[in-house]
């Protein structure tokens, strides 16, 4: 039987359909217009360097007491858990009437690049914190570590843990040695002290190189051909473009703290072994003890479920909550499903735990 | 916007344009034909007039999908060809399979007379870049800017075997042996870069052997693919699959620490020279950047710790004081107990005067307390609507 139930002229009629398609798509890209990201409104309550923290305004008459504080990651920008109205985690959070403050770590320069891990958390963190204990009149805060941002969560935790009231990580890396961590697997062999002596801070276009490699036909193919089936809906071109601007909208990464992180938790699986050392300390994940909630994605490529569930393993806490989200790294964050169920089920988890 | 542009390719014939396509591709299937077809070169053409009308944004996305389009064109004729061959043979199932066969190894050599295997939006750009760096390296580190690699290209491991085979000699001793353990360290980031390309262009027939045989048992199957993006996606998935398994095995690991070990070797180095050329001008260098920035970030350091350090006296301060606030507080019925007692001592001034000067001491300090107290609320008032803003701290 012949496997192919078309014909020349088949495929010349479908280049034909898919040229018109091209044509209207060129005209919505072109109409499109300014690229707005970010929807929720928010205040700037502390600056630090390039470091910015925004308060979110409320969106409910009643709310938890105790604020939460979104860690983000060092890599790509934060307006990923706030991208559009209705695919936006915090606006979901602020729905649920969480109080909610994120960190924006800005676009490192190059005199940032002697900055540590040591900085960020026990530094940049810690006077976050300080900051929202204060405005607040409290001793502690509720936290949530979004990726690398998590591991960060993870580390202040363990080192400030009569700070963090309840803690909550989202595709977050914990065990970097899993066997389908496959950017762990890329950096195994890489000297990353040769990289930062010769580069200092690590340029954003050399990570997003990285990140397409791991699914390069996929991410740099596939997609741009699917986008032309969508280019005649101007709301869906303009929601690809908004995830299009994220993606390449990538701050340099600083060199000291990117070889530390690299080093310490990518190569030497520290946080699982015991052996990161912030500061003058070393992060034993064993200390913790406060309530924990680990959400992680069934479908994150980037940081494998496996990375994640490690976490259970490594604290002491007796109130630990996980979650799987069916989805992958960033839907997690933007998909509609996503915000069905992750925002409601943060708020919930976080009001059981603040009577 | 205008309309224009109703099709990419608007005004041209497209029943002319696929008969003429179609007798081209039968009659001259030239082992020399690469990507350029009639559909990529219309889309070209027209991408040239119609950039210039569409905003920056749109235009790098439009850019990339035009990439990918181009791949689809190509895909698209080659199994086009495919696809006319194959009437007549669906009742012999070993002609068939010989003619998938012989159409695949015809694929997979267009594919690897294409630039880079097949074009990904720069896959590989970021390893290109060195060349790049090796010439303008070398062009900043003379001051004769004739570009002392121009022409080198392509027989480089001569040009390699040459230079090295020189000495360093005299008072520029040092900087020839710069240079040549530069080019020593281009010559390996080559090597290592030509390795890598090989083994995508390996990975790239793979996938494509792979997708031969998924297109074969689809038939086995009972299934068929009706459509050109079913087949361009089969190609995507093969390739994904393909590469896919490959990255996750040591040798890639090993692979891929070797290209980007041996750029960054070669980067670090003609950094170097570079320097050398800039210090040799008096002009700023990376290196004095370097020390300079070092020594800002201790001093802000510094300032952190310092900040944190008084933070924490004020507030060790404010506690003492708020401590002292409370037992007088708390000593105030003690005191409404003397004042009780100071109408009965009245009767009795004249018997003890000490007691009368120990009262008016007390009265004192209990307006002194209150006036104290008064002064602190004041100052947290006005310190809590100043903090009520944005808190700020700048270098």
């Amino acid at each position: 039987m012949n496997p192919f139930n078309l014909n020349s002229e088949d495929v010349v009629n479908e280049i034909h359909e898919f040229n018109s398609k091209l044509a209207q798509g060129y005209k919505t890209l072109a109409d499109l217009g300014e690229i707005e990201v970010g929807v929720s409104e928010k205040e700037a309550v502390y600056h630090e360097d390039n470091l910015v923290l925004y308060h979110f305004k409320s969106r409910t008459k009643k709310q938890n007491s105790v604020p939460l504080l979104i860690v983000y990651a060092l890599v790509n920008r934060p307006y990923m858990a706030d991208l559009q109205d209705g695919r936006s985690m915090i606006q979901g959070l602020l729905d649920e009437g969480v109080d909610v403050y994120l960190i924006d770590w800005g676009y490192p320069v190059s005199a940032d690049k002697y900055l540590t891990l040591d900085d960020y958390i026990n530094g940049y963190i810690d006077r976050c914190v300080d900051v929202i204990c204060e405005k607040h009149n409290r001793k502690k805060i509720n936290l949530l570590g979004i990726c690398q941002g998590g591991a960060f969560s993870l580390c202040y935790t363990a080192l400030h843990q009569k700070k963090v009231k309840n803690l909550i990580t989202t595709v977050t890396p914990v065990d970097f040695h899993t066997k389908q961590d496959l950017l762990s697997h890329m950096v195994r062999e890489i000297d990353i002290d040769q990289i930062v002596d010769t580069l200092g801070n690590i340029p954003g276009e050399m990570l997003n190189a990285t990140f397409l490699t791991m699914k390069p036909y996929t991410l740099m193919g596939q997609k741009y051909v699917d986008l032309v089936n969508i280019l005649d809906d101007k709301e869906k071109a303009m929601n690809f473009m908004r995830m299009e601007k994220w993606i390449f909208d990538s701050p340099d990464l600083v060199g000291e703290a990117y070889r530390q992180f690299i080093k310490q938790f990518y190569q030497e699986n520290g946080l699982v072994k015991g052996t990161v050392r912030i500061g003058d300390d070393v992060v034993d994940l064993g200390k913790i003890t406060i309530p924990i909630l680990n959400i992680f994605a069934r479908d994150d490529h980037l940081v494998p479920p496996d990375a994640s569930k490690a976490l259970e393993g490594c604290v002491s806490s007796k109130d630990y909550h996980s979650l799987e989200f069916p989805g992958g790294h960033i839907g997690i964050y933007v998909s509609g499903k996503a915000q069905k169920m992750i925002p409601p089920s943060v708020a919930k988890w976080l009001a059981e735990r603040t009577k | 916007m205008s309309d224009k542009f109703k099709t990419p390719f608007d005004g041209l014939d497209w029943s002319e344009m696929q008969k003429k396509y179609m007798d081209a591709l039968m009659a001259f299937k030239s082992p020399e034909s690469t990507m350029d077809s009639v559909w990529i070169n219309a889309m070209d053409d027209w991408w040239k007039s119609a950039k210039t009308d569409m905003p920056y944004e749109s235009s790098n996305i439009f850019e990339k999908v035009l990439d990918q389009c181009r791949n689809y064109y190509f895909m698209s004729e080659q199994f086009s060809s495919l696809l006319d061959g194959m009437n007549g043979l669906e009742n012999d199932k070993d002609r068939m399979t010989e003619f998938i066969n012989k159409s695949f190894k015809e694929i997979e050599s267009a594919f690897s007379r294409g630039k880079n295997t097949f074009n990904l939006n720069g896959f590989l750009d970021n390893f290109e870049q060195p060349i790049d760096l090796m010439k303008s390296a070398f062009s900043n580190s003379t001051f004769d800017p004739g570009k002392i690699l121009d022409g080198v290209n392509p027989d480089l491991g001569k040009l390699r075997d040459q230079m090295l085979s020189i000495p360093g000699l005299g008072y520029s001793r040092e900087s020839q042996d710069k240079s040549n353990r530069a080019i020593k360290l281009w010559a390996n980031y080559q090597e290592n870069y030509q390795e890598y390309q090989s083994v995508m262009l390996r990975l790239n027939q793979e996938a494509l052997d792979l997708m031969r045989d998924r297109i074969i048992s689809t038939s086995k199957d009972g299934e068929s693919i009706d459509s050109m993006r079913q087949i361009y996606d089969l190609w995507i998935e093969s390739n994904e699959k393909v590469y896919g398994d490959y990255v996750y095995t040591k040798e890639y690991a090993e692979l891929n620490g070797r290209l980007v070990n041996s750029m960054m070797a070669f980067k670090k180095q003609s950094h170097e020279i570079t320097e050398d050329a800039l210090s040799a001008m008096h002009m700023p260098t990376t290196k004095s950047m370097d020390e300079l920035e070092r020594r800002h970030y201790e001093l802000r350091k510094q300032v952190n710790e310092m900040r944190a350090e008084i933070s924490n006296l004020k507030k060790q301060s404010q506690q003492k004081d708020s401590n002292t606030v409370v037992i007088k507080k708390e000593s105030k019925p003690v005191i409404r107990r003397k004042k009780k007692t100071k109408k009965k001592t009245k009767k009795r001034v004249t018997a003890n005067s000490s007691n009368v000067v120990e009262l008016k001491q007390v009265k004192k300090k209990r307006v002194n307390a209150v006036k104290t107290v008064k002064k602190k609320t004041k100052q947290k008032t006005k310190k809590k609507s100043a903090n009520k803003g944005m808190i700020e701290i700048k270098f």
